[in-house]
């Protein structure tokens, strides 16, 4: 038996993943602490370089 | 109830350099692995290779590859899976920091960084299975294909109805419902038998399977071992269980959920005509198990992990990013949204920039690829001078905005990347009250990098190896042997605790072939 979704939830901010309604980021984003912590771990992990990162990281894969 | 155990294997993969000289992944797992053996003790496997049995019961090893593997040691309950997973981590990070002059980056991710829909690497799970395997089969693959909720680590995607980010890694690798291939052919319920330890007497079979994602977040870990467990086990128990659940195209449907982060659109077609959502197939699993676990004799941790199991269905019914602090895929949801919106980019911006960016490592060698990213700033030759105008041009780099939202695909691209790395992006999203392990203490991991789980032959395995430091030993799953003396002693009972030592007076003399096979083998 089929249940229907009723309950409103948060979307992503431009449409992306799922388009969704504007508007309800302070439900997601629940509190200015969690937005502070990432920011500042953002901060912390610019990669200087990102495609050589990425390409130095490349290997035959396993299994 | 009859034995049950259960672990994982999880490949890592690792680059590393010296001096600025790269280091081949062999090199580098030889470093990893020597800091391990210098720190705990351990035997070398009997079988040969570079692979060690360590104290806590697990095993260590260089997989075929050329990259390092973890093998749990034998597990009883779902947390102890988590925190001996948890443990492989420990151990590589602290050898990975040993050396100062030694650049190594140690990766616990199933995509490769450049081709993501190539190059994969696994973690494979075990369960103890007394029923038929393919009557297991039917039975758990829409569990398999619908745990992806929790049991997806997550990862930036340009396949079109992604929107830029997929909850599992390992989805686009599967191609088939049930098949017994590992390195190609990938199925969602794996049923290889390639070992003797891999079944044993009375008739069971260790279930082998090898869609999971390597998740970071311990929760996430335990959710998905105690799920796919007590199911398990309900099968080992005669029940039935996934009945009506049966889906049209398992493959289909696990991609379909895949691309589905926020929950809200996927609905799957079941056989009978239906269509679920993920969440829905799952509360039908877990209503099943609630049913029988409460009316029947199952163990202490069932309990805990139904509560678990509940709530964490009830909360990604609610909004996903409730568990942003305790499952992989959205920490990274929450996190990328973040890093988003701070350089004033949305997920449309980053699905079509991640989309360019991989057509044009499709069409161009690294070095242009590159040069397109850094402005075309370093020195080439005629040959690439023309394929990096060509590229510039094709991609749309030469474009107001052009160049910037390929670099920030880049950046986002390197981001998820770090997010793996051990010491990286998890680990400091953890460091900063970011993570809640839920069901683990850090006083766990700890012992747990020591002591092997209580009762069965890890046990007796890493009690063994602690207690036996003197030359001459080596090990197996099934075996530890003294070669110089001849002490054996049996473990091929994975469910027993209790240590069954013969001794050998040459090598090969046993009435047991197989002892006599590996005595033989292993002098």
């Amino acid at each position: 038996m089929e249940r229907e979704q009723t309950i409103p939830r948060t979307t992503p901010a431009d449409g992306g993943p799922e388009p969704g309604a504007e508007g309800l980021e302070q439900l997601r984003l629940d509190s200015a602490e969690i937005l502070d912590a990432m920011d500042r771990i953002l901060d912390s992990v610019q990669v200087v370089n990102p495609e050589e990162y990425l390409q130095r990281n490349r290997q035959p894969g396993g299994e | 109830m009859k034995p049950f155990l259960m672990g994982s294997e999880t490949e890592f993969a690792v680059s590393g350099s010296q001096q600025g000289a790269p280091l081949s992944a062999e090199v580098v797992f030889r470093r990893l692995l020597n800091h391990v053996c210098q720190q705990y003790s351990w035997f070398p496997d009997g079988n040969g290779g570079r692979s060690v049995y360590l104290g806590n019961g697990g095993r260590l090893y260089l997989d075929w590859n050329g990259h390092p593997e973890y093998a749990t040691p034998e597990c009883h309950t779902p947390t102890e899976v988590a925190c001996y997973d948890k443990v492989a981590e420990r151990l590589l990070l602290a050898a990975r920091q040993a050396d100062p002059d030694v650049e190594l980056t140690v990766l616990k991710t199933n995509l490769d960084p450049v081709h993501p829909d190539d190059v994969t690497w696994g973690t494979h799970e075990s369960y103890t299975c007394w029923a038929p395997v393919l009557h297991a089969a039917s039975a758990l693959i829409p569990h398999l294909v619908s745990r992806i909720v929790y049991a997806g680590a997550g990862c930036l995607s340009i396949h079109p109805a992604s929107g830029g980010f997929e909850l599992s890694q390992r989805a686009r690798h599967l191609v088939r419902a049930i098949g017994t291939e590992t390195v190609r052919d990938r199925a969602i319920f794996c049923h290889r038998l390639r070992k003797a330890a891999d079944s044993g007497a009375g008739g069971w079979t260790r279930l082998h399977l090898i869609s999971k994602d390597s998740q970071r977040a311990p929760f996430g870990t335990y959710l998905t071992f105690g799920t796919t467990g007590l199911l398990v086990l309900l099968l080992n128990a005669g029940r039935k269980i996934g009945a009506g659940l049966e889906l049209a195209d398992p493959v289909r449907a696990i991609r379909t959920i895949s691309c589905d982060p926020w929950l809200r659109r996927a609905r799957v077609p079941l056989r009978d005509g239906r269509r679920l959502t993920a969440l829905e197939i799952q509360s039908c699993y877990l209503e099943e198990c609630e049913r029988e676990v409460y009316q029947g004799s199952f163990p202490v941790w069932a309990s805990e992990l139904l509560r678990h199991w509940r709530e964490t269905l009830a909360a990604l019914t609610r909004d996903p990013l409730g568990l942003a602090d305790r499952l992989d895929a959205y920490c990274k949801l929450r996190l990328y949204e973040r890093a988003l919106r701070r350089t004033g980019y949305g997920w449309n911006d980053l699905h079509a920039a991640l989309g360019d960016l991989a057509a044009l490592r499709q069409h161009y060698p690294a070095r242009v690829v590159q040069a397109v990213l850094q402005g075309g700033a370093d020195p080439m030759d005629a040959e690439f001078v023309a394929q990096h105008a060509e590229a510039a041009i094709v991609i749309g780099a030469d474009q107001p905005g052009g160049l910037e939202r390929l670099r920030m695909a880049s950046r986002m691209l390197a981001l998820d990347v770090h997010y793996h790395e051990l010491g990286g992006l998890y680990d400091r999203l953890e460091a900063a009250g970011q993570i809640r392990h839920v069901v683990l203490t850090e006083q766990d991991i700890e012992r747990a990098i020591q002591e092997a789980p209580t009762g069965g032959r890890a046990a007796l395995r890493g009690k063994w190896i602690q207690s036996h430091l003197r030359h001459g030993w080596v090990s197996d799953w099934r075996y530890l042997y003294h070669v110089p003396t001849g002490e054996l002693v049996d473990l091929r009972d994975p469910f027993s605790g209790e240590a069954k030592t013969i001794r050998v007076s040459a090598p090969g003399d046993s009435s047991d072939p197989e002892v006599a096979e590996i005595t033989s083998r292993w002098e």
